[in-house]
């Protein structure tokens, strides 16, 4: 009898809350994984009279670590066909493909007319913002790698329950297309059969890809100095997270499983890279400010990313209204270029607004 | 083949009122009993050369131990909990049970136990949780594991199905009847309760001491005083912060923490005290301490666990 061996290729992943289930296409690469926490014990014995010293070890299992998840998805918005199966919305709003993913990261992705907490759809963009996200937890799903997916022989299922999304991240390679990794935690991995979905609007859609090379950054200051910068984008990376810790009983005697996740400090940071050029205004003079700015300890930076386009669709634009910039780094290559680190603060210790998020589909 | 007595395969069993719980326990579990030896010099003007002192063991001081065990949804862990609040029915005093350590090839006995001591761990990032100490009469090594079979007048409390460990997901904090709704960073209550035990050291008594098992045990005790008191950690706000470096008298403290506002731990203080200060952090923030001055006849109706 012929083995039944797996290909990353033939995998699908799925997100499932409530009884809402999610299509989510990933890139090659995913992973996920649970490791034990466990204890060596070993003695340490002086020599009896003839030497000898017992050098035995034994293991106890502790607790399961959370379960670790990551994969990498595109940036993928789109308008809504309104209807057919698998649809999105029952109206012609803006979508993405991966917005589940953004509803676990930004506050309790509670799913309730096509929308999530946090989510505004309309006909002309989707907006998301961060804010429902100042809880202890946030929304949790099971996701489910279907091992075999896109085959159609025998299956292997894997679901890790009650997941959260710790990180996103998304890097600006000048050539590629608008990606973003996602990695998270959960509680458990289980064996489980190959869920349906029952939202996959426009997963197989060719025209909802974003193009990096069109990204541009408009950047403009009011401290250190009021000024608009003209920079042009040559890379760079925006990374949100939560900061996400897993609580896990301590009892002896068996083995702990984790309860879930608790919140950290929200942190949305990034850096972009750009040609040194000495015109007005442009990455010389955002240097020369920076570094003599001595007498501003937090700079004040409104940034705003268009992945793919000012004004084409499709696009995803990031806003960062209030950011602290470090002092540029000069990177000495055949052009030379500086690489800006930045920090995306809300604008006040307890506020959720360092970054809004807009998705336009074509 | 040598057996040894590893920690991580510890079992804790209490025994109260003819009745035999198991316990969860974490990692932190101890317990200990030390002999006093009371040393008298040998050298006389005769003898120049008994530099070294000789013993006299015959008393045993009192055992102590220490453990957490986890704030569960269900009532499984009740009777520690009521251990460390009530008194004793009818008394000013506390009630003593027997605690059982179960190794693979051991059991260790605490006799006549009381909790001490009783730290409610109220923390973001763990679980809910209990740690206790206390102290106990005796402490014996190789002792029987009471079962049906070997003490049938010992009842055997079987565990819930489910061990549901509760998460702090509701915080509920009330100082002088004014919620504080924003910039809690840190809540801690403790109950100390303060016992003498009644001197038991004897000359009688000393005469027939020849080994540990005749050595003279405390037996008894008093409780002489109880301290419920804990501090507020809050972050200096502009809406809260007109208790900054105040102190008030008779004033409620009301703090609710756990999964919901009737699951985990309530406190419900009519009369108390606090001194608050602030400390300079890179956030500034204020301490309450507390105390509670009331004396309740039943400490049980102000502290309770899962609203029971």
């Amino acid at each position: 009898m012929a083995d039944t061996l797996y290909f990353s290729r033939d995998s699908k992943v799925f997100i499932k809350i409530g009884s809402n289930i999610w299509e989510m296409p990933v890139l090659d690469g995913f992973s996920f994984s649970q490791a034990t926490n466990a204890s060596e014990i070993t003695l340490n014995e002086m020599s009896d009279t003839a030497g000898n010293s017992r050098r035995g070890r034994q293991m106890f299992t502790d607790s399961y670590a959370p379960a670790e998840w990551s994969f990498s998805t595109y940036a993928r918005p789109f308008a809504s066909a309104g209807s057919g199966a698998g649809a999105a919305d029952d109206a012609a709003k803006h979508h993405a493909v991966e917005e589940v993913l953004w509803a676990l990261m930004v506050g309790d992705a509670a799913y309730s007319s096509n929308t999530f907490t946090g989510f505004t759809a309309d006909t002309t963009d989707l907006d998301i913002t961060f804010a429902n996200s100042n809880k202890t937890t946030l929304g949790t799903a099971d996701i489910f790698f279907v091992m075999g997916g896109a085959g159609s022989g025998t299956k292997t299922t894997y679901k890790i329950a009650n997941c959260c999304v710790n990180e996103a991240s998304l890097d600006f390679d000048i050539d590629g297309i608008a990606t973003i990794n996602w990695s998270g935690m959960g509680t458990i991995i289980t064996e489980d059969t190959a869920p349906t979905a029952t939202i996959y609007e426009a997963v197989n859609s060719t025209s909802n890809f974003i193009r990096n090379r069109l990204t541009s950054l408009a950047a403009s200051s009011t401290s250190p100095g009021s000024v608009t910068y003209d920079l042009v984008l040559t890379g760079g990376n925006v990374t949100i997270s939560n900061n996400m810790t897993f609580l896990t009983p301590e009892t002896l005697g068996v083995v702990n499983q984790p309860l879930g996740h608790v919140t950290g400090t929200r942190s949305v940071s990034g850096s972009f890279t750009c040609y040194l050029n000495a015109e007005t205004n442009s990455s010389a003079d955002l240097f020369e400010n920076i570094i003599e700015g001595t007498s501003t300890i937090t700079n004040n930076f409104d940034l705003a990313f268009k992945v793919g386009g000012a004004s084409g669709t499709p696009r995803l634009e990031l806003a960062m209204t209030d950011c602290h910039l470090e002092v540029p780094s000069h990177s000495i290559d055949d052009v030379i270029s500086l690489e800006t680190n930045f920090h995306a603060l809300p604008s006040a210790i307890d506020g959720t607004d360092e970054l809004t998020i807009k998705y336009v589909g074509a | 083949m040598a057996t040894y007595n590893i920690l991580k395969q510890a079992e804790v069993y209490l025994v109260f009122n003819s009745s035999r719980y198991r316990l969860d326990v974490t990692s932190d579990l101890s317990f200990s009993q030390t002999f006093t030896d009371k040393t008298y010099p040998q050298k006389t003007l005769h003898d120049q050369s008994k530099m070294h002192d000789a013993s006299s063991i015959t008393k045993a001081n009192p055992a102590n131990f220490e453990f957490t065990v986890p704030a569960l949804t269900e009532s499984d862990l009740d009777v520690v909990f009521n251990l460390l609040v009530d008194y004793k029915s009818g008394t000013n005093t506390l009630n003593t049970f027997d605690l059982y350590i179960k190794l693979p090839n051991d059991v260790y006995k605490l006799e006549t136990c009381v909790i001490t001591n009783g730290t409610f761990l109220i923390e973001k990032l763990q679980d809910l949780k209990l740690t206790l100490a206390g102290e106990a009469s005796k402490l014996t090594r190789g002792a029987t594991l009471p079962t049906a079979s070997t003490n049938p007048a010992v009842t055997v409390v079987n565990r819930s199905a489910n061990r549901t460990h509760q998460r702090m997901d509701y915080l509920s904090v009330s100082v002088d009847s004014t919620p504080l709704t924003e910039g809690i960073y840190q809540v801690s209550v403790e109950l100390q309760n303060d016992i003498e035990w009644t001197p038991y050291e004897t000359v009688n008594d000393a005469l027939s001491v020849t080994n540990a098992a005749t050595s003279m045990y405390p037996s008894s005790f008093t409780l002489k005083k109880r301290i419920l008191s804990g501090s507020i950690g809050q972050y200096v706000l502009s809406n809260f912060n007109s208790d900054t470096q105040q102190w008030k008298i008779g004033v409620p403290i009301v703090i609710k923490a756990g999964e919901s506002a009737t699951q985990g731990f309530q406190f419900n203080l009519t009369n108390c005290s606090f001194t608050n200060r602030n400390k300079v952090a890179n956030v500034f923030t204020q301490a309450y301490d507390w105390k509670m001055n009331d004396n309740p006849a039943d400490l049980g109706t102000k502290i309770k666990f899962n609203n029971i």
